[in-house]
């Protein structure tokens, strides 16, 4: 809700936040958002990123806050880095912090737009890792994502979208399974390529003009 | 030759000696012109601030009476810009009394009498104000655009209001970008209190600085302690507003 949509409505526990008169402030308090590029508070400590909403927001006393954040913290494993600002932290140690500041408010549910996609290969997995916690404790999260291993393992439903239309949805066994349109088995065959063993990525370039590429390379 | 000894030339040192025995005067403007200072660059920046956040954020409409104020400003030379001002309550025939802050203290027995506050001090300062803020506000301005609408964004999305987001999470950050450029402005302003010369009756540093040369007769010499006595202040701003900003440097930034 942080840009009006172009058409349809929104439901959040059965009440329409498309309607005109709904107080936006207070349905983005139940609206956890994890951002691709983290978007922390830069100049605010870990655990002031995650306490600020408590404090001007929820309205809590300092002490309070604090605590709640330190919980939000600990549950991305990261109550020891709490005194530290994000530049001093790695780019999955701030996504972290990210979760954390959209978990310590308890909203209703958690979008996030491509969490790991700014992020080192190395550091991807910590971050999967907390949101995979995140969603056997039940939390309900959106994702946007093109990590398909991960969205098979947790989702209850998965979408492909392409220039804004839904290709296919279904569940992680259909995308598995019995995928029906091109373009979605197009995409899988290409992230194959990349995460894939390297024979297909090797057999891939040299489709067209062969022995001559490998025999440079080697 | 006979005629050159008619006319006794002090040597430079005699000539500092006597220009800094006006040394009562010196202060007395000095810390009129820093009280002017003080004022401008507060109000300045108040102004300063508010005119930066209705540009950035006040949509297309009001944004448009900040981008007016500034140029018109920024345009028009401060002179103008302070016998405009001056004038105007005569021309609408408004009231021009004041209230007189004068105040008297001795030091080595001697009387220093300090006005600070009266008609031409009060336009002085409110037209260095007003125009101050033009400045200051195209500091704040550009400080707050390179904080980046990512901060924003994540402000309103845990569900603070727009303007808690701009004073909590905007603000803190633009701060402290500003510091080395708004610097300038700092550093400015303390040359610009001179011109309220030219309105007459505000007994700054360079009335002072007038007195002293008709007095001694030595204008070089008195033209250049009140100099170095700018240079060191503005020296010791610099070097303040460097710390400040070193100080508040974020961490791993």
């Amino acid at each position: 809700m942080l840009n009006p949509p172009d058409k349809g409505s929104i439901y959040l526990r059965g009440q329409n936040i498309t309607a005109s008169k709904v107080d936006l402030n207070k349905i983005r308090t139940r609206i956890g958002m994890v951002f691709q590029h983290f978007n922390l508070f830069s100049h605010l400590k870990a655990i002031d990123n995650v306490s600020i909403g408590l404090r001007r927001v929820k309205k809590l006393p300092k002490e309070e806050a604090r605590k709640k954040a330190l919980e939000a913290l600990s549950r991305v494993k990261l109550q020891d880095w709490a005194n530290h600002y994000p530049a001093e932290l790695s780019g999955g140690q701030q996504q972290r912090v990210g979760i954390a500041r959209a978990l310590a408010m308890e909203p209703d549910v958690i979008l996030f737009d491509e969490p790991t996609s700014a992020l080192d290969p190395e550091l991807i997995g910590e971050v999967l890792q907390v949101m995979l916690n995140l969603a056997k404790a039940g939390t309900t999260m959106l994702v946007v994502t093109h990590e398909m291993g991960f969205a098979r393992a947790v989702a209850s439903e998965m979408i492909f979208i392409d220039q804004g239309v839904v290709v296919e949805r279904g569940t992680p066994e259909h995308f598995s399974t019995s995928i029906k349109s091109e373009r979605v088995k197009n995409f899988l065959s290409q992230l194959d390529v990349l995460y894939g063993s390297h024979e297909k990525l090797l057999k891939e370039s040299n489709g067209g003009e062969e022995s001559d590429l490998s025999s440079k390379s080697l | 030759m006979e005629e050159k000894n008619l006319i006794y030339q002090a040597n430079p040192f005699e000539q500092i000696i006597s220009v800094l025995d006006y040394w009562d005067r010196l202060l007395s403007g000095y810390l009129l012109t820093l009280w002017m200072y003080a004022f401008a660059l507060l109000f300045g920046f108040i102004l300063g601030l508010f005119l930066a956040i209705v540009k950035v954020y006040g949509g297309v409409i009001f944004s448009k009476f900040s981008i007016g104020y500034i140029e018109i400003i920024r345009g028009t030379p401060l002179v103008a810009q302070l016998f405009f001002v001056f004038y105007l309550p005569f021309a609408l025939d408004l009231n021009t009394d004041i209230l007189v802050i004068r105040t008297t203290f001795y030091i080595f027995d001697r009387e220093i009498v300090l006005k600070l506050m009266d008609y031409p001090i009060f336009i002085g300062i409110l037209t260095l104000s007003l125009n101050s803020g033009a400045y200051q506000a195209e500091y704040i301005r550009g400080a707050i655009v390179s904080v980046g609408k990512g901060q924003l964004e994540a402000a309103r999305s845990i569900g603070m209001s727009r303007l808690s987001s701009i004073r909590h999470v905007v603000l803190p950050q633009a701060f402290r970008r500003m510091i080395p450029a708004w610097s300038n402005e700092a550093a400015y302003l303390p040359k610009y209190t001179v011109l309220v010369y030219f309105i007459g009756g505000v007994e700054e540093l360079f009335f002072q600085a007038d007195y002293i040369q008709h007095r001694t007769f030595f204008p070089l010499v008195t033209y250049i302690v009140v100099a170095i006595m700018f240079l060191i202040t503005i020296s010791i701003i610099s070097k303040l507003l460097d710390v400040t900003h070193k100080r508040t440097k974020i961490p791993g930034l």
